[in-house]
């Protein structure tokens, strides 16, 4: 089984959404989704049975809950099964609607699983119709306590999300690199809840934080065209959106679906560079594609054109493209199949690992970097150097401080080390003895990151409202991690460049809040942009949200903000 | 015609177990005192419980579901959810040494018995460290674990 077939029933549990937009388009119906009269005659044999809700529970977290959210609240633009026509049509209906499903509705037929496992389901939606919202939504989105995670604090100048705070500098050099399996490998992947009340990132002092976007779907890369409209991708649905414009409640005016049917589109870069591009180029994992656009278009004027095929089989998806600042290049980031297969032996690894550079019309493609193991979350122009830049996630397995993800300009014909070696001359033991004459080529990035942070998006600071000291510098979105005992990341960064076109290696703590507890995580950074008036904007595929940070000046606080915009709610 | 009989009756699948389906089979892995009176009444072998024979050894890698990474090379993290679905479905689970990338067909130490839940967790995962009995049999090499290692 592929990664394609994972997507495929992915899509298929998300299409459970539907239910209940279905749901409401057949309120007025006399039985639930047109269900035959018949249905409402079946009598639930667990109607009411505690142990049958408790199935029924695990099972709908198992295969519902991703789609209709946790305690049937619904998700996004979804509306909740606990109350509705889910709770007012008759247990059979809804016992008959889960066995048939509806191919119009995107809801497919759960008769697979047993008779008695499918009636365990509508005993537990059932049993949701008395809880009061604040019980329903109890685990997702009330005040939540934080459980107590006992590691001990980490060794500066590694950390974690206990310690991560804005405005917190760090630097990690090679000689804080510990030796491969000093710690055990970690399975810890965060498991996403949603927003509790009491929970808003963080941003340093003066600083506010507002909701420009929610009820997204999976949103990823975000790019600004250069009139101030702003492009998202969202990745899972296959859309690109556009939206226009700042509330003074610091939401968009306008929103739009540029594009979509897309496969996973992910880059986005506006071509050629400059005030007035023609194209809109898009990253679309196996190729790339671009759209007809002249600035102030919220819709595609035609079709996707194919410019590029770019290697793609399994593994890391996301395809970053740029353009050189004189346009007659293109780069596009193609991360590595696996996480440290040996190109040699494995040709699904052929061209992967690269920053690609083709012309813009797709032709001529050569790699201009290697032993990368995945920018494909990130690449960036220095618009004053005009040299490529990415932000890179490292390889897993391991230790909990190996290997730093990074940042870094990057240098044409440059090898950074994948899979053979990391860091300049650390050999990866999965790879001892391989490709000695590779050892003292491989070039020690500029901004050694936490291991396993997942560093996507960076952009290069260009507006004028941040203080001055901020003109210029790298912001970059930390994904956060899966492979360490105690998560870190999950938290949007700072490169000062100190007012030059190079990184000294530290950086900083700059957008945080983002996890709850070891466990738990409601937020996940992965695009960031800097929006017209200067604003941050910051893509979280944890909440489906979008967040703008704006300076305030001194007198400003975060917590003004978050308050502020809970009453514009 | 005594003895064949007799034969018969000591040496053959008495209740026809041999015959039973698997998906009848399956729900016996959780219930071995089951199986073992069913075996010894339809007298059958049964070597359920039985240890795998050999040298407990320390190794680091990999554990990936056959299918994928035989077929496709494909494995690791991104693959975990998967790997976990095939291994699910039957597929043989595989062991993909950090050392020399060799891959071993993972099996249970004990006959019979699932894997422990922490070590079927950890699919996908890269560098884990495991304890368990090297075996080989007509070129095919095995890791039976035993669990993850202390």
């Amino acid at each position: 089984m592929k990664l394609k077939t994972q997507d495929s029933i992915a899509i298929v549990l998300c299409s459970l959404l539907l239910i209940c937009t279905a749901a409401n388009l057949f309120a007025q119906d006399a039985h639930f989704h047109n269900a035959p009269s018949s249905s409402s005659q079946a009598k639930n044999p667990y109607a009411g049975q505690h142990r049958a809700v408790a199935a029924g529970a695990k099972l709908y977290t198992m295969n519902c809950g991703s789609c209709h959210g946790n305690n049937g609240i619904g998700s996004g633009n979804v509306p909740a099964l606990r109350k509705g026509p889910a709770q007012t049509a008759p247990d059979g209906e809804v016992f008959w609607f889960i066995t048939t499903g509806s191919v119009n509705n995107g809801m497919p037929s759960w008769a697979q699983l047993s008779e008695q496992e499918r009636w365990q389901i509508v005993t537990y939606v059932k049993s949701l119709k008395n809880s009061p919202d604040s019980q329903a939504v109890q685990s997702s989105s009330a005040n939540v306590k934080p459980a107590r995670t006992n590691a001990p604090p980490p060794k500066p100048p590694f950390t974690d999300f206990r310690f991560e705070e804005p405005g917190k500098s760090r630097k990690i050099t090679v000689q804080d690199l510990p030796t491969p399996y000093a710690t055990e490998t970690a399975s810890n992947g965060p498991n996403v809840v949603a927003r509790p009340r009491n929970a808003w990132p963080v941003a340093p002092a003066g600083f506010t934080v507002q909701q420009y976007a929610t009820g997204l779907d999976n949103p990823r890369l975000i790019r600004t065209a250069p009139n101030g409209d702003v492009f998202l991708a969202e990745s899972s649905s296959g859309k690109i959106r556009v939206f226009r414009g700042i509330t003074a409640d610091g939401e968009a005016n306008q929103a739009d679906v540029f594009a979509s049917g897309l496969e996973e589109p992910y880059g986005i870069a506006f071509y050629p560079p400059g005030d007035n591009p023609e194209w809109i180029y898009i990253g679309d994992t196996d190729a790339v594609v671009r759209f007809p656009y002249k600035n102030g278009d919220l819709k595609a004027s035609g079709p996707a054109q194919h410019i590029a095929d770019l290697p793609h089989s399994t593994g890391h998806w996301t395809r970053d493209v740029r353009f050189t600042l004189d346009g007659k290049k293109m780069f596009v980031a193609v991360g590595s199949a696996s996480n440290v297969d040996d190109p040699d032996t494995t040709p699904e690894e052929k061209d992967r690992a690269d920053i690609l550079e083709f012309n813009p019309d797709g032709s001529g493609m050569r790699i201009y970097a290697s032993g990368i193991r995945n920018a494909g979350g990130g690449l960036e122009i220095q618009p004053k150097t005009g040299e490529l830049w990415c932000s890179v996630n490292e390889r897993d397995g391991l230790g909990d401080n190996l290997v730093p993800d990074y940042i870094t300009h990057v240098e044409e014909g440059g090898f950074y080390g994948w899979p053979w070696w990391y860091m300049g001359a650390h050999q990866d033991p999965r790879h001892e003895g391989k490709h000695p004459e590779l050892k003292d080529k491989v070039i020690v990035p500029d901004v050694l990151l936490q291991p396993h942070n997942a560093s996507l998006e960076m952009t290069f600071y260009q507006g004028t409202q941040f203080p001055a000291e901020y003109r210029g510098d790298i912001f970059a979105s930390q994904h956060g991690s899966w492979n360490r005992s105690v998560r870190a990341g999950y938290e949007v960064i700072r490169v000062p460049l100190h007012q030059t076109s190079r990184a000294s290696g530290d950086y900083e703590d700059f957008l945080t809040g983002f996890v709850i507890d070891n466990g738990r995580v409601w937020g996940r950074p992965v695009g960031i942009t800097v929006a017209q008036d200067g604003s941050l904007l910051v893509t979280d595929d944890g909440s489906n949200s979008i967040w703008r940070v704006s300076y305030a000046g001194n007198g400003a606080s975060n917590e003004a903000s978050h308050n502020t915009n809970r009453s514009s709610k | 015609m005594f003895v064949l009989g007799l034969c018969a009756f000591q040496f053959g699948d008495r209740n026809g177990l041999n015959g039973m389906p698997f998906a009848e089979v399956r729900p016996l892995v959780s219930d071995p005192a089951k199986a073992r009176t069913l075996a010894k009444q339809g007298n059958t072998d049964l070597l359920v419980g039985q240890v795998e024979p050999g040298q407990t050894v320390r190794i680091r890698g990999e554990i990936t579901d056959a299918n994928c990474y035989l077929g496709s090379r494909v494995h690791a993290y991104d693959h975990a959810f998967c790997a976990k679905l095939c291994a699910a479905a039957g597929s043989p689970l595989v062991f993909i040494i950090d050392r020399d990338g060799e891959v071993y067909l993972v099996l249970s130490e004990k006959n019979g018995v699932r894997l422990p839940d922490n070590i079927l967790d950890l699919i996908g995962v890269p560098g884990i460290m495991v304890e368990g009995k090297l075996l080989e049999a007509s070129g095919i090499r095995a890791v039976a674990i035993q669990g993850l290692a202390p």
